[in-house]
Order: structure tokens, then sequence, then C-alpha cells
């Protein structure tokens, strides 16, 4: 078997690996399209009625429930390049049928969705679920994954299909009930600002929810943004892990005057160490160079982060220490104003 | 002037006509929303753009031309339904990927691997799809359908860099409200784009 490499939707994080679907996660904290900006085209262009966005939603839905777990069971033995070239052909096994029939039938939806339905079959949504998440997990947790992004999907096409088709023509599954014609809402550019607008409004909500304590995990969709997770997770680790520090420049050659001639210096002769009890004591840190910032182990870093450990382990032994010296000259003090009265009394007639 | 050199120079103005409008009157990507995600994630990572606008110029111009061909040589009745259209323009671009990416899986050359983790988002979306299907419904001939295809690439990269340019605007942008950082900030500015282009089409908003 060919060993797949990392590309673009084969991005094997640690996090997806050991990730357990979730149906809320994934349906809205990571709303693949509110949150991920997969599968755009269909909404944006094509969800301008209720009818053909659950038309789109039924389709995609259809394709993930079938390609997610095919691809945790069978296809992940494949090269990458050639699992993506069989969901196309699952795909196009859905959609091409319903195309036909639907024609056949005369239906309205072939003129509303158009290009859009046997396009569906080259949907981003299914390759990125399956590539990033389907590969990696068994086939059960795939359908799960299947059914909640197929949701999360779902909610957000229909919505923008209600909005799109109230207020751009008035009407809900073709039947009018009021005189509306907002035209921009019909065309793609309408759509791209309904979906953000979706987007920002979903931040919000989540946030609420966060604030709140309703919802823990609506934290994790503030990090989902349109930058790669993995980008960030490798930069934060490169961040703290420890580097080597850079090599000591080499000391310049001793120029010799002309004239003179330096005796070679001999050679220093350690004196013996003295037998002691005492435990080690650690070797004081090397301060760095001037301008050259110094490196901080993590576990360093990690305690100067609780500032109680930080008075109790550096604070209060100077301060121990100084009341310590205070007592003592106190106490001579005390000794010699004693001494002194006792005289003054002797000198007394 | 000679008979060929009219028909020479005829032919050439068809096919930049068609190719500025694939370009910037029906830039696929902001008046369709094709290729809309792939060309958003391509804004993200600029590095890539070149080398997706290629494959999908080559693939979209090699699908044009081989999927007419074919048409040309199967029977009339199989025109009167759009699916098997769509079914034969499938067929070829899927028999054009495997050839490509498995011609280049037995190679053993540097950018293979580089090849072969992209190539399956850069050929296999809606854009290079859509732009040989829109030119067959459209009744294009052969030339403008070529030079459509040739200005598909063009038109992803046009999109791609104006959709990077504004990202890295609205990064910086600090005083943008927190509710529309980061996606909604991308797809509105995208939003606003498509407006842009689709004035171009000459499209009326107002009743």
């Amino acid at each position: 078997m060919n060993q797949e490499p990392a590309g673009h939707l084969e991005q094997r994080s640690s996090a997806e690996k050991n990730k357990k679907p979730s149906w809320t996660s994934d349906a809205f904290l990571q709303n693949p399209i509110l949150v991920q900006a997969i599968g755009l085209a269909p909404v944006v262009a094509a969800a301008t009625t209720l009818r053909a966005s659950l038309i789109i939603s039924l389709v995609c839905a259809a394709q993930l429930v079938v390609c997610e777990p095919l691809a945790g069971a069978v296809l992940k033995k494949l090269p990458g390049w050639l699992r993506v070239a069989v969901y196309y052909v699952l795909g196009l096994a859905l959609t091409l049928p319903l195309l036909y029939w639907l024609e056949l039938r005369g239906d309205v939806a072939v003129t509303t969705l158009g290009l859009y339905l046997p396009l569906l079959a080259l949907n981003s949504l299914t390759a990125v679920r399956c590539e990033r998440f389907a590969v990696l997990h068994t086939p059960a947790e795939c359908l799960r994954d299947a059914l909640a992004n197929a949701l999360g999907y779902a909610a957000v096409a229909l919505v923008v299909g209600v909005i799109r088709e109230t207020l751009g023509r008035g009407s809900i599954w073709g039947r009018e009930f009021m005189s509306m014609n907002i035209r921009g809402l019909w065309m793609p550019f309408g759509g791209f600002l309904l979906v953000g607008a979706l987007a920002a409004l979903l931040k919000v909500i989540l946030r609420f929810l966060s604030e709140r304590g309703i919802y823990s995990g609506a934290d994790e969709a503030m990090e989902l943004e349109l930058d790669d997770r993995q980008e960030r997770l490798e930069k934060t680790q490169r961040l703290l892990e420890n580097k080597e520090p850079e090599p000591a420049p080499e000391p310049e050659p001793r120029r010799e005057p002309a004239g003179e001639s330096i005796p070679p210096s001999e050679p220093e002769i350690e004196p013996p160490q003295p037998l002691s009890l005492a435990p080690p004591v650690p070797a004081a840190r090397e301060e760095p160079d001037a301008g050259q910032p110094r490196r901080i182990p993590l576990e360093e870093f990690q305690e100067m982060d609780d500032p109680m450990r930080i008075f109790e382990s550096k604070v209060r032994p100077r301060i121990d220490k100084m009341a310590e010296q205070n007592t003592i000259r106190l106490a001579e003090i005390d000794k010699e104003l004693e001494s002194m009265l006792e005289r003054l009394d002797d000198l007394r007639p | 002037m000679p008979e060929f050199l009219l028909s020479a120079r005829n032919l050439f103005v068809t096919m930049v006509t068609a190719g500025l409008y694939a370009v910037f009157l029906q830039n696929l990507v902001f008046s369709g929303g094709f290729g809309a995600t792939e060309a958003i994630r391509a804004a993200r990572k600029n590095g890539d753009i070149p080398f997706l606008s290629a494959v999908i110029t080559v693939f979209t111009t090699l699908v044009t031309i081989i999927a007419r061909l074919v048409l040309g040589t199967l029977p009339a009745w199989l025109g009167q339904r759009f699916a098997w259209i769509v079914g034969v323009y499938s067929a070829v671009l899927l028999l054009l990927y495997l050839l490509v990416c498995g011609t280049a899986a037995l190679l053993k050359v540097r950018w293979k691997r580089y090849l072969l983790t992209r190539m399956g988002m850069a050929a296999l979306n809606t854009l290079v799809m859509a732009v040989p299907l829109i030119s067959y419904r459209m009744g294009q001939t052969l030339p403008q359908a070529v030079a459509a295809g040739l200005c598909a690439g063009i038109a992803f990269a046009v999109a791609s860099l104006l959709v990077n340019s504004g990202m890295h605007i609205l990064q910086q942008n600090k005083s943008i409200p927190a509710m529309f950082t980061g996606v909604p900030a991308t797809l509105l500015y995208t939003g606003l784009l498509a407006l842009a282009f689709t004035g171009f089409t000459g499209a009326m908003l107002a009743v």
C-alpha cells in the first residue's frame, strides 16, 4: 500500500486522530459552512428557495452517509488521490439518476437548481470530511460524524433558503403570501452576505453560551477561524519547545604585538575540594549575554505563573534573613544600653 | 487581406472576447459561487494559487475539447437529457484526472508529493466542471469554449488574490467587532466583491 502523504485535504493532526464525534460540536461549533467555510457553492448560489435547499441538504446528507463510512472501512487503504476520485464517482452515482428523474418529471427544481444539482457530486464537504476524519476513524464513528455534519449543513442551507425565498420572492415552498421582491437575495452575492451574517450570528450565540457557562465547549468554536488549526498548533508547540542555544562564537585569535612574544599561560591547577556533607548547591544559572534573551525552561516558566510560589521561594527567605539580622542587631543595642545605664548608676554620687 | 488572415483575426478576437468575459464579466467564482471554497482556502495560503490556477486552466480546457469531440461521435438522442451530457463531461474529467495522477504516481520526481496532495482539490472542484457545462449550455463555439477554459484559471487567480489581499487588510484592522472577525468578515468581503462583479454583468437589482 502506498503511504499516504499529508496535504491540503489530509491534515492529520493528533487532534483529529483523537477526536471523538459529537453532535453539537460537528453540527454547530464546527459547522461546515459557517465555521469551516466548506461546501459554499450550492448554499450561496443555489439555495434560493426552501425546496431547493431541501434537495441540496438531502443530496449532501446522502453523499456523506455513503462516503464517510465507506472511507473509514475500505477506502483508507487506497492512496489519497485515488480516494478523491472514488468520492466523485459515488457522488455522481447519487446525483445523476436524481437529475435524470427530475428531468423526466419536468420538475421545476431542475430550473431552480440548474447546474448545481449535478455539481453536488463535487461538493468539497464530502472530500474534506472524508479525508480529515473518516480515514482516521471507525465506520461507526464516521457514520455519526456524517450525520452530524449533514445536520449542520442542512440547518444552514434551510435557513438560507427560507430567508431568501421569503424576502426575495415573498413566498414559501412556491406559495406567495406577501409582496416582496429583493432581487439581490437571489444572486450569489446575496448568498455570500447572508451566510457571512449567519456566521457572525453563530459567533455571538456561542459566545453568549460560553459566558453564561451553559456550554463549555463553545470556546473551541471561537478558535475555529479560517486559519488552519494545524498550523497554529504547530506554531504554539514550536514556541513552547526548548530550542538548543546558539553555539558560542569562536574567540578571536590573539594577535601578538610586533617584537614581543607572549609566553604561553601555565595551566591552572585546581585546588583539592574539601569534603563536605552538605547537599550540593545547584549550579547558578548562566546569565544571558547582553542582548540575548535567556531561554526559560518549561518547568520554570510554569512555576513563574504562580505568584504565591514566587513569594514563598524567593521573597520570604530574604525577609526572614533580614528579620533575623535585625533581631540580632536590636539585641546588641539593648545590651549596650544596659551596660551604659549601669555605668551611669556607678558614676552617680 | 487574404482570407485565412481574416479568419485568424476573427478567431483571435472571438477568443479574446470570450476570455475577457470569463475573467471579468462572468467570473464564475463570484457570479456563480463555483470554486468559492477552493478560492477562499487558496487565498489563505497564496503560495498555492499559481498551481491551482494552472491545473484549473489545463483541466478545463482539455475537458472542453475532449468532451465535445466525444459528444460529436455519440448518437443525437444522448443530447436530449442534460444528465447524459453531465455524465459524459464527468467521465472525461475523471479519466483525465486518473491519467495525470496515475502517471505522476509512477514517476520518481521531486514534485510528485506536492502534485498528488493538491491535485484532488485543484482538478475535482465545481469550477472545473462548471466552465465547460456553461459553455455547452450557452451554445458557445469550440474556440469560445476553449478561450473560456484557458481563462478559467486566470479568473480563479483573480478571485483568490482579491480575497487574499482583503483578508490581510481585515486581519490587521483592529476596529472590526469581535463577532465579525475571521470567517464572517471574509464571507462578507467576498459577497461585496461578488456584488461588484455582478454589476459588471449589467444585472438590475432595482425593480
